[in-house]
């Protein structure tokens, strides 16, 4: 059996974890409520956190705490006391970009293990020395590395290496753009960022002359996607593999995170199945609401990695429902609807580890057991029949794979 | 007394009569108008002897480029210099006897993070655009030995990518155009940017130039930078700020469309409050 690397999902809340750790992810990654880069997102207090590092540990998953800002000297007041929290909340590792949390986390918070961020973008195996010598135990390598960069760092450091696999991606290197601050003064690396590389422009030449049409021209780049080079990754040796989205939905999350749980497990085993890697392709690309690239594993600086004019982002209707419960006795699923959907309409139902399974909806029942055709209110309750138990926590979903 | 110290952009600033200049080195920096051979240093370095002289290497440098990057530093390490100026962290690792200035564009806006590398040999700090002057000069106070370099005048750096930005999408729209400098500007807004792509990849820069001459004698730096990048006519304003000649603060501000950036603006990050 090959070694397994982590599966690292992430988790924007209490719920989003918990979904993630059913769905297969070995750890967590999530932020508090100061110090990190999702400063708008609803994060963690420190009561959650420790909710959130005992369900984990109860199911054999790690949780790691971003501490990612670059932080100016007003925000450095209660880094050692908020340390030495989450050390003692039994945090498996803080993920951190700026060098003073490493002294301030030896001095208060010993015992944490430390994760340089992505965000400090590390591109070569004598800046991992470097992070080596200060004692931190793994590095999320910058985005822009390729398959070779990271074999080297691999094969020429004794650091954890991580690499993201999946999600959004930034157009800049982390930690070198700064155009939000210019444009909006909201502060990119203090969790601030509200994506310029999202924005559409106007393109002149230097004297001013137009050069795009109608504010066509974007820097907007393409999700990261590496589905069709998992084995390649475990084979270099990559210890964790990193999923983008602490504000993505927990239909997102938990869809990404059961792909990739079985592809890892498949490979590891090496009992490769062609058929379900197609399949799994087609999940990841219709769950995203982006194209996808395999951006710069292959070496490469190409032209499909990114859109060239107005904002390319699609949203879908797949996500039906939950399933809240099974009622043996009149063998029905009891679903919270969060899309529309109608009698005669067919599906598939994600479950927590295990096969997608198959379902036409023959009959909708309301919470009263009344017959209706369509279940049109979100967070609505109804009945439809299903020959099979299915956990709760299942995902019922358009089924897009026929 | 903090010294002046002039960007070289082309030959003709060699002519500035500055307390100093910063080489760009070939292949490991960007954002410089002219960059030099490290054989070129030396003569340089002989040239102007009386010159507080950088080179900088201010680029993250890709798994690839180390050995030429390690060969480089190396060979610098022996001229000289005042000190190397450099973007990634991998050169702390080589013991070099030359002081290292880190540059790291946006990184290192606090005391103890400028405390921490001063603890592994780093000499001084490039310091970024994005803080104030309170915070420039409380990192001062608490890293006296460290040496502080700030730009004062010139472009702001906004962004660093990877990517071809621009001639990606001129081949995408079979644009026959092989600019690679251009403007941007946000649809419906008039700031305007600079988009300049090179070797390494695309940066992008504010089109209004920093001015600090009217505050020179409150910021705590050891260095002071002038970078005429992508500006014309600014001979006059080295002269300026050479004699710290406040009066021309506004001259300068209208010529260029400068400001003074972030020095007297805090950032903010937090634009929602949860429940």
């Amino acid at each position: 059996m090959i070694r397994k690397p982590e599966l690292l999902a992430p988790a924007g809340s209490l719920e989003k974890l918990k979904w993630a750790i059913a769905y297969g992810a070995d750890a967590v990654y999530i932020g508090g409520e100061n110090y990190s880069l999702r400063a708008n997102a609803k994060n963690f207090t420190l009561d959650e956190i420790k909710e959130g590092v005992l369900f984990a540990h109860e199911n054999n998953a790690k949780v790691y705490v971003a501490v990612n800002i670059v932080f100016h000297d007003e925000d450095v007041k209660g880094l050692g006391k908020y340390l030495s929290n989450l050390e003692s909340a039994k945090v498996d590792a803080i993920i951190f970009s700026d060098p003073l949390v490493i002294d301030v986390a030896k001095k208060y918070a010993p015992k944490l293990d430390l994760h340089l961020s992505t965000q400090a973008s590390i591109l070569n195996k004598d800046a991992a020395l470097y992070y080596q010598k200060q004692g931190v135990s793994r590095i999320v390598l910058a985005r822009e590395c390729s398959k070779e960069d990271i074999k080297d760092i691999i094969d020429n450091t004794d650091i954890e290496i991580e690499c993201f696999i999946h999600g959004a991606m930034c157009t800049n290197l982390s930690g070198r753009c700064v155009l939000s601050n210019y444009f909006t003064n909201r502060d990119a690396n203090r969790g601030g960022c509200c994506q310029v590389c999202r924005f559409n422009f106007n393109l002149y030449d230097k004297n001013k002359n137009v050069i795009s049409d109608n504010a066509n021209f974007t820097i907007a780049p393409k999700d990261l996607s590496l589905v069709k080079y998992i084995k390649e990754m475990m084979d270099i040796g990559v210890s964790s593999f990193k999923l983008e989205g602490r504000m993505r939905s927990i239909y997102y999350v938990s869809t990404i995170v059961g792909v990739y749980r079985r592809l890892i497990d498949m490979y590891s085993k090496k009992n490769i199945n062609d058929a379900y890697i197609n399949k799994a392709i087609k999940i990841l690309y219709r769950c995203a609401n982006r194209d996808v690239a395999p951006q710069f594993f292959n070496g490469k600086k190409g032209k499909e990695e990114q859109y060239y004019s107005e904002r390319q982002e699609n949203s879908n209707q797949d996500f039906l429902g939950v399933v809240k419960g099974y009622d043996e006795d009149s063998k029905e699923l009891i679903i919270e609807q969060r899309n529309f959907f109608k009698k005669g309409d067919k599906a598939v139902i994600f479950s927590p580890r295990q096969d997608e399974f198959y379902i036409s909806i023959n009959s909708i029942k309301d919470e009263n057991k009344n017959e209706i055709d369509v279940a049109r209110h979100p967070k609505q309750l109804v009945r439809i029949p299903c020959y099979k138990k299915v956990p709760i926590n299942s995902i019922l979903c358009v089924n897009f794979l026929d | 007394m903090t010294k002046m110290l002039l960007k070289i952009n082309s030959d003709d600033d060699f002519s500035y009569d500055t307390d100093g200049y910063i080489i760009g080195i070939s292949n490991f920096c960007i954002c410089f108008g002219k960059t030099y051979e490290v054989k070129n240093i030396k003569e340089i370095r002989r040239k102007f002897n009386d010159k507080k002289l950088f080179v900088s290497l201010n680029k993250p440098v890709y798994n690839f480029e180390l050995e030429a990057y390690k060969r480089v530093l190396e060979k610098l390490d022996n001229m000289g210099l005042d000190g190397i100026i450099v973007g990634d962290v991998a050169a702390l690792t080589y013991d070099l006897k030359t002081p290292v200035i880190l540059d790291q564009l946006h990184l290192n806006n606090s005391s103890l993070s400028v405390k921490h590398y001063a603890n592994n040999s780093v000499g001084g700090f490039v310091l970024t655009n994005d803080i104030t002057l309170d915070e420039i000069n409380k990192i001062k106070r608490e890293n006296k030995k460290s040496l502080l370099f700030k730009q004062v005048f010139g472009l702001p750096h906004l962004s660093t990518s990877v990517r071809n930005l621009i001639s990606n999408y001129f081949e995408h729209f079979n644009k026959n155009i092989n600019d690679n400098l251009c403007i941007i500007s946000e649809d419906g807004k008039n700031e305007q940017y600079y988009i300049i792509e090179d070797y390494f990849g695309t940066h992008i820069l504010s089109k209004n130039p920093i001015n600090l001459i009217g505050i020179l004698d409150f910021i705590m730096a050891d260095y002071f930078i002038i970078d005429g990048y992508l500006l014309n006519e600014y001979n006059w304003v080295v002269d300026a700020f050479m004699n710290k000649d406040a009066s021309l603060k506004n001259k300068i501000d209208t010529k260029f469309n400068a400001n003074e950036g972030f020095i007297n603006q805090k950032t903010i990050y937090k634009v929602k409050h949860n429940d």
